[in-house]
């Protein structure tokens, strides 16, 4: 099949088995690759009930048949498990180069099974793969692992990695790449981690046949040109997503105080002219013309960021409007491995838990001293850390504040307040890995564009709309920093593969990506009773900024969730039907 | 009387941008106006921000207003 390499490289660790199969074609027929071809192989191979952090579970490095070709804004890597985090389906992104790296050594995907008897590393080059001994990495921060790596193997070669967060099974820790970028959310680091893996070195030196070289040549110049390099997208590389902290201030989204409000005293600390003002340097992804990356600065520490989501969940969210601050703080987290979203909700949910007498960590909102010692203390379980360890879900049964406890599922909130985004709520509620905003993003359309964020109609439809268009563009694979339509991206696929893609064929490829997802998640026991918002939601009124005396009521939240089964046609406890599974070729 | 006004642009459509941020308007000025002095296409805007709040297109613009213009934003 052109656009890929028909190869799936698979690594039993407890058994040091490496073995090479063809990559599944009627599969990839139905789910492209990337998320939606990694669900897909994991929900086939994974027994229901697999505990997360068991030899069972298995870490799967999925590209797609854009990886590695001239297709802009196609450098990313999905990184699939079940979660230790939320017991969900888990699919993950990672941008950098090491997706088209691995695409070039001549495969598709990794599947890494079992557990290493010692630390060790995997070695990718070309056909050439060997499972080697960490001893001299384990313990090292993510930045001092990729830097060891790059000096022993050559600067080409691209790294995946994971901090003392992953090692010590964090249920937020994440994996790294090109030191910056992260395969972020509900502890997929922690998997690698449990597989004695800390990193992954992949050397590459083949390549990538498409089907259509020259029209694809001519059309992706066309695009770049019409459709890429546009007002609608060049936002990503003026400022970077540093530009939502003014938007989310303006319309009473932006998260602070633990979601207590929606706009924030201290926001122009934190909005792009302040990251502009900070900024020393700017990066891509492989493939990419944006550029969103921005490096900046505090003394001689270096950080890539800090993106809109830090800003937000570790700046306002936290009461901190120091930039250095927040910058420190995401530098951390990067280098010990962790997804500075569940990092910033869990110190604020903390805070809040000290602020209201119920449970004293010695941390307070806007106090920058103990802010800054929050990350260590969580990636090594040292003190107050062993508890904030166990994430915001967790803390909630142990010390109360269910309420106020920002999580769906125990994955921890994005920056978006739903109270000011009715979509938002319901986007959050089903989304397959718990709280998360890459599924879909409907504050585009209703705070920061014309739809009404205050009413429950028509949400249903927006949110699965949007849910789709995401799950099939990361399955091709494709940053969602390019806004395109599902016309140019039909045209592109059918270059690249030879295969005749159309707008109605992805969107059923959309929809049955979200099934199968729903399905693994129905299989370990979940449905409605788990599509829901924390308290805090329904039963509170914000009381300043843009979005003062709103809430989202309850009723209307069960409307549009109701609303959101229906047009799914799901059953009432939100379970896929067998009809529509068979309606799907699931 | 002229209307003295302020325009901020948001990321790329800074190259819209008037010789200076703050100008004179006629009296009965919209923001949609403003938008079709600039120039700037209706696809090319998402948020409109007036004095820091979120404003439709024909609002009238008083004295001493301060009009935002944002870009469309995706992903998040």
């Amino acid at each position: 099949m052109n656009g890929y390499q028909n190869c799936v490289l698979r690594v039993n660790l407890s058994e040091n088995r490496i073995s090479r199969e063809e990559l599944n074609a009627e599969w990839t027929a139905n789910y492209i690759g990337g998320k939606g071809l990694g669900i897909k192989y994991l929900y086939e191979e994974l027994q229901p009930n697999t505990d997360s952090l068991s030899p069972d579970n298995k870490l799967m490095f999925f590209t797609g048949p854009f990886t590695g070709t001239i297709v802009p804004c196609s450098g990313k890597l999905a990184i699939i498990a079940k979660s230790p985090a939320t017991n969900t389906i888990l699919d993950c992104s990672i941008g950098g180069h090491i997706a088209p790296e691995l695409k070039y050594a001549g495969y598709d995907a990794v599947i890494l099974e079992g557990r290493a008897n010692v630390p060790s590393y995997i070695l990718i080059h070309d056909k050439s793969v060997e499972i080697l001994p960490a001893n001299e990495l384990w313990g090292q921060g993510s930045h001092a692992v990729e830097t060891a790596l790059l000096e022993k193997y050559g600067h080409s070669a691209k790294i995946l990695s994971i901090g003392p967060a992953g090692e010590n099974l964090l249920p937020m820790a994440c994996i790294n790449s090109d030191y910056y970028r992260q395969a972020g959310r509900g502890g997929i680091g922690a998997v690698m981690g449990s597989k004695n893996i800390k990193a992954v070195v992949i050397k590459g030196s083949g390549d990538i046949k498409a089907a259509n070289m020259p029209e694809l040549l001519e059309t992706v110049h066309r695009f770049m040109r019409e459709d890429l390099l546009t007002d609608t997208n060049l936002w990503a590389h003026t400022d970077g997503t540093a530009m939502i902290v003014d938007l989310a201030q303006a319309t009473g989204i932006l998260p602070t105080h633990n979601f207590q409000s929606g706009s924030f005293d201290g926001y122009q600390s934190l909005n792009a002219e302040a990251v502009g003002a900070a900024r020393v340097g700017k990066k891509g992804c492989f493939s990419c013309a944006l550029g969103c990356g921005n490096f900046t600065r505090k003394g001689n520490r270096q950080v890539e960021g800090p993106e809109y989501e830090t800003l937000a969940l570790c700046g306002s969210n936290c009461g901190i409007s120091e930039l250095d601050a927040v910058i420190e703080f995401n530098r951390l987290c990067d280098d010990l491995g962790m997804d500075t979203i569940s990092a910033g909700n869990i110190t604020a949910f903390a805070m809040e838990l000290t602020e209201k007498g119920l449970k004293d960590f010695g941390l307070k909102f806007g106090d920058v001293e103990t802010y800054l010692t929050v990350p260590a203390k969580i990636a090594y379980r040292d003190g107050i850390g062993a508890e904030l360890a166990l994430g915001v879900k967790e803390l909630a049964a142990r010390y109360g504040g269910g309420e106020f406890a920002m999580e769906v599922k125990g994955l921890e909130f994005p920056g978006y307040e739903p109270r000011g985004s009715w979509g938002m709520g319901l986007a959050y509620a089903t989304s397959d890995r718990g709280a998360c905003h890459m599924r879909s993003w409907p504050v585009a359309s209703e705070a920061f564009g014309d739809i009404d964020p205050f009413t429950a109609d028509g949400k249903a439809q927006l949110v699965i709309d949007l849910q789709h268009y995401n799950a099939v563009k990361f399955s091709t694979i494709l940053c969602d920093f390019w806004a395109l339509s599902l016309d140019t991206l039909a045209e592109i696929l059918s270059l690249v593969t030879g295969r005749e893609f159309t707008v109605a064929g992805l969107e059923e490829t959309g929809e049955r990506v979200v099934n199968i997802a729903r399905l693994f998640n129905q299989r370990e026991g979940f449905d409605r009773k788990d599509d829901t918002l924390p308290g805090r939601i329904f039963n509170e009124y914000i009381t300043t900024g843009a979005t003062a005396g709103k809430n989202l009521p309850r009723p209307e939240f069960e409307k549009m969730l109701a609303d959101y089964y229906t047009i799914r046609g799901w059953d009432k406890d939100g379970k896929v039907s067998e009809a529509k599974a068979s309606d799907l070729s699931l | 009387m002229a209307v003295h006004i302020t325009v901020t642009l948001g990321g790329p459509l800074k190259k819209y941008r008037l010789a200076a941020d703050t100008v004179d308007v006629p009296p009965g000025t919209t923001i949609s106006g403003i938008l079709s002095t600039l120039g700037i296409p209706a696809e090319s805007v998402s948020l409109l921000v007036l004095n820091g709040s979120k404003a439709l297109a024909t609002e009238v613009l008083k004295d001493g207003d301060h009009i935002t213009i944002y870009p469309p934003v995706c992903g998040g």
